[in-house]
């Protein structure tokens, strides 16, 4: 846990602790309304079931499965991720449609929520979920800090075709990886 | 109008990238450690060895994911399947991948009116500059941020976080419209029919996310057996390209992800295109386990003063000669070839160790042979002429010495008229040698090889370490030699290299035999003996006396405990030659330090010599080695170090260019300072 915070920190991405649940709401209202209450989209995914509804009766938006023309408006991505990876500071993400996917491409920010129980020691260990992931016909995508650069005069820019800004939600808890 | 660069500039632009690339690097290298290289060095061999069954599993996975799976023995199948593939399909986006560059898909695409927009952000501005990318990682590494921005729209400032919004904003509206996306592969996994993808910039999400049709292009070599070995490819590619620990993204799918294979379709084009005949080509295959980090590029000193504009083809830098050999023919690498100096750096750089130098020799070779490299005549006959030279030493000087003959010389030898010249002295290195002393009870007893320049030229400096050997209670011996055959390498005059060099090696071996150790005056001839000669030679020998060959100032230090009584002789900078950077660490600098000086030096940084090479006359001759050298003479500069050492006397004659009566040989130094003894 110390080690996956430290990466996150290291490789850009802003880690917030969550000791309950009900902790997580209060961060993620305060990062909307930082943002002005921007077009916000969530992804009802089963890793956070109690997630969506609660959001959705703060914000009163959610984007359901096929409709992509949604997310390329939202400034803000929200969902909960498969699996933390501590060694590189990871979030591991399975997803079984694009949409699912472009929740975390095309928005400015992107929230990604993990259970502390979700986390593994290192890219190694994800191997046996990842190939499992992909036999199911998920597509695999494991996000380390912001969407960057330095091709211009090696110069470091933030935010190029992915999001400028990832915050991480550690959530105490959570349910055992089967 | 925002400022423009010198090309000296760009030349300062590109080496500090370097240098910090390198840097970087190195932290994260050290944290993966030996035992992953190595593994990943055999996950390559292995895979290599089994190429033709990853293909096939491949073949049967991506099929039965509901995919295509298509092989291309040449870069023309490849274009014409995709171009079916594309079909009406109007816009195509892509991220960035080389082996499109290698087939030339956007000019095929293009010629048949498809609008192709490059979606990395370098190489999207290199795509609209109209040129080809200078560094397989950094495609605009030479330009400056004004200079983008000029390019991309008239009323655009040159804040980087202006051209990367600008980008961000400008290339969504095709992101969104594309009807095929193409993408390259880091790795791919036979097993799971699985595609492995790294950038930094989330572009590779985006191309594989939106079109209907994604095509991903990769060459053959980049399939391995399972997930696990593509896992390890890509994490240590990461580790050497760039330092990170991963990239932001690592993009694993099959063609049965998400919605691939309903209303999406997956094609995998696996490029050959002569990789798998490479396979049967023993000299040359090694280039096939390259996994194109780029950690070679940062200290080639020829590739970073001129880049890869020069120094390339579509493949740039020190493993892009051997890719553009393999991929594009002998003529096109022999383009290049010359830029080469075969200092030996790269090999120290790379992860999967893959001896670029050596294999560069050997496409040098085939292309004289063929006849499409032209080596410079003075490499072949170097020997020849300074054996006439000592025979009339006064004459040969005339030569040395006086302008019209100079500029003679220039024309019939193509010896730079500029460069400084040492004379042939009066006396030749075997009369001064006789009169050298015995060693009272030895220790130990050792040839001296002194390679010809000293031999010729400056037959002093043999004498001088004969007698500091036999001060240490070395026994020296100097039976008669000949040169390392390093220019006739240089040249890609293998044949002749290989003769002089069994020669050599039959001669020293006599030697070991008799309990002698070799001992080489020139780190260039160490270099030979114990990295090349095993290979050329093909003789068991040649691993014996390799295994008893040192360096000289690593003799004094390792085996005779050479030490010094007298401390404090002050600073002094201390060039260290390209090839005895092989080396962990730098035994002269120990010698240095033992003898009482405080040693400054520079961790990378060729003087720009390279043997012969630097006589050549004109731009790529003399012309780029003084450029090269201008990095390790502005670090002597800054050292605020009176005098200038070190132990190779090719180095010495570079540097005596520019600092003439400051450079010293390492045993000028020992042998003015050296007071015997010491405390320990
Ligand atoms: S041997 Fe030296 S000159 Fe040749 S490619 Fe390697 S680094 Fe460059
Ligand atoms: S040759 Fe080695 S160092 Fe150069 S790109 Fe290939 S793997 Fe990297």
């Amino acid at each position: 846990m110390e080690l996956f915070w430290e990466r996150l920190r290291e490789n850009g991405s802003i880690p917030i602790y969550c000791p309950k649940v009900e902790d997580m709401y209060a961060k993620v209202e305060k990062i909307i309304s930082d943002m002005n209450y921007s077009p916000t989209a969530f992804y009802p995914r089963d890793v956070l079931p109690t997630l969506i509804p609660r959001l959705l009766q703060m914000f009163g938006m959610v984007w359901g499965r096929s409709d992509s023309f949604d997310v390329r408006r939202a400034r803000l991505g929200l969902m909960g991720v498969d699996f933390g990876v501590a060694e590189t500071g990871s979030l591991v993400l399975f997803t079984s449609n694009t949409v699912e996917r472009l929740l975390s491409c095309l928005p400015e920010v992107f929230v990604g929520v993990v259970y502390t129980s979700r986390l593994l020691p290192d890219l190694a260990s994800t191997l046996g979920y990842v190939s499992q992931a992909l036999k199911g016909g998920r597509c695999v995508s494991i996000i380390t800090g912001p969407s960057q650069t330095a091709d211009i005069e090696q110069r470091f820019v933030r935010g190029v075709h992915g999001p400028r800004q990832v915050y991480v939600l550690v959530v105490e808890g959570g349910p055992a990886i089967q | 109008m925002g400022q423009q660069f010198s090309s000296m500039d760009r030349h300062r632009i590109l080496t500090s990238a370097l240098d910090r690339a390198r840097a970087k690097r190195s932290v994260r290298m050290a944290q993966i450690g030996r035992d992953r290289l190595e593994e990943l060095v055999d996950i390559r061999s292995r895979n290599l060895e089994r190429l033709q069954a990853n293909l096939s599993i491949l073949r049967k996975a991506v099929e039965d994911a509901g995919g295509f799976f298509f092989l291309a023995r040449t870069s023309r199948e490849a274009v014409e399947y995709l171009l079916k593939v594309v079909g009406d399909g109007r816009v195509v986006v892509k991220s960035k991948s080389m082996t499109a560059e290698e087939i030339g898909l956007e000019r095929a695409l293009a010629s048949a009116g498809k609008v192709v927009v490059e979606t990395d952000l370098g190489e999207r501005v290199v795509q609209m500059a109209g040129v080809r990318p200078s560094h397989i990682l950094a495609p605009a590494i030479h330009m400056t941020a004004a200079e983008v921005a000029r390019l991309l729209s008239p009323s655009l400032g040159p804040e980087p976080e202006d051209i990367v919004r600008y980008v961000r904003e400008s290339l969504r509206p095709y992101f969104l419209e594309a009807d095929v996306g193409v993408i390259g592969a880091n790795a791919v996994s036979a097993e799971d029919g699985a595609i492995l993808i790294v950038t930094n910039e989330g572009n590779d999400r985006l191309v594989s996310a939106l079109p209907r049709t994604l095509i991903c292009v990769t060459g053959v070599e980049k399939a391995v057996s399972n997930l696990y070995e593509a896992l390890r490819m890509v994490e240590v590619q990461v580790a050497s390209a760039t330092g990170q620990r991963l990239t932001s993204y690592l993009t694993i799918l099959t063609p049965r992800s998400e919605d691939l294979g309903r209303g999406r379709s997956l094609h995998l084009i696996l490029v050959d295109n002569g990789r798998i005949d490479t396979l049967e080509d023993p000299e040359i295959s090694d280039t096939l386990k390259c996994i194109r980090c780029s950690a070679c590029f940062n200290v080639c000193p020829t590739y970073r003063v001129v880049g890869g504009h020069l120094f390339g083809h579509v493949y740039t830098g020190p493993i892009g000669l051997p890719w553009t050999y393999i991929t594009a023919g002998v003529r096109e690498a022999a383009g290049f070839a010359d830029l080469c100096i075969s200092c030996g750096l790269c090999v120290n750089e790379c992860p999967v160790r893959i001896d670029i130098p050596d294999i560069i020799s050997k496409i040098k070779y085939r292309a004289v042979l063929e006849g499409v490299y032209k080596p410079f005549w003075l490499a072949a006959n170097i020997d020849t002429l300074l054996r006439l030279g000592q025979m009339a030493p006064s004459l040969a000087n005339q030569f040395i010495k006086r302008r019209p003959l100079r500029l003679l010389a220039e024309k019939v030898l193509k010896i730079d008229h500029r460069r400084v010249l040492p004379h042939f002295p009066s006396e030749r290195m075997w009369s001064l040698v006789r009169r050298v002393g015995h060693a009272a009870n030895p220790r130990f007893r050792a040839v001296l090889y002194t390679d010809s320049l000293i031999q010729y030229l400056l037959p002093s400096i043999a004498f001088r370490a004969a007698e500091l050997l036999v001060g240490n209670g070395v026994e020296v011996a100097i039976p008669r030699q000949r040169g390392s055959g390093m220019p006739l390498i240089q040249n890609g005059l293998l044949g002749k290299a290989a003769k002089t060099a069994r020669d050599n090696v039959k001669k020293l071996y006599r030697h070991v035999l008799k309990g002698y150790d070799i001992i080489c005056l020139e780190p260039t001839s160490l270099y030979c003996i114990k990295k090349i000669y095993p290979g050329l030679t093909k003789l068991d020998e040649a691993s014996k006396v390799a295994e008893r060959s040192y360096g000289f100032s690593e003799y004094l230090v390792e085996r005779c405990g050479f030490n010094n009584s007298k401390k404090g002789w002050g600073r002094v900078f201390y060039h260290w030659p390209c090839h005895a950077r092989g080396e962990s660490k730098a035994s002269t600098v120990l010698l240095l330090e033992r003898l009482g000086y405080e040693v400054r030096s520079l961790d990378v940084g060729c003087c720009g010599m390279a043997g012969l090479w630097g006589l050549k006359a004109g731009p790529r001759g003399y012309g780029l080695s003084a450029e090269i050298g201008a990095e390790v003479s502005a670090a002597y500069r800054e050292a605020g170090a009176e005098t200038l050492v070190t132990d190779s006397t090719v180095c010495m004659l570079q540097l005596r260019q520019f600092y003439m009566e400051r450079v010293f040989h390492i045993t000028d130094l020992i042998f003015n300072s050296w007071v015997g003894g010491g405390d320990g």
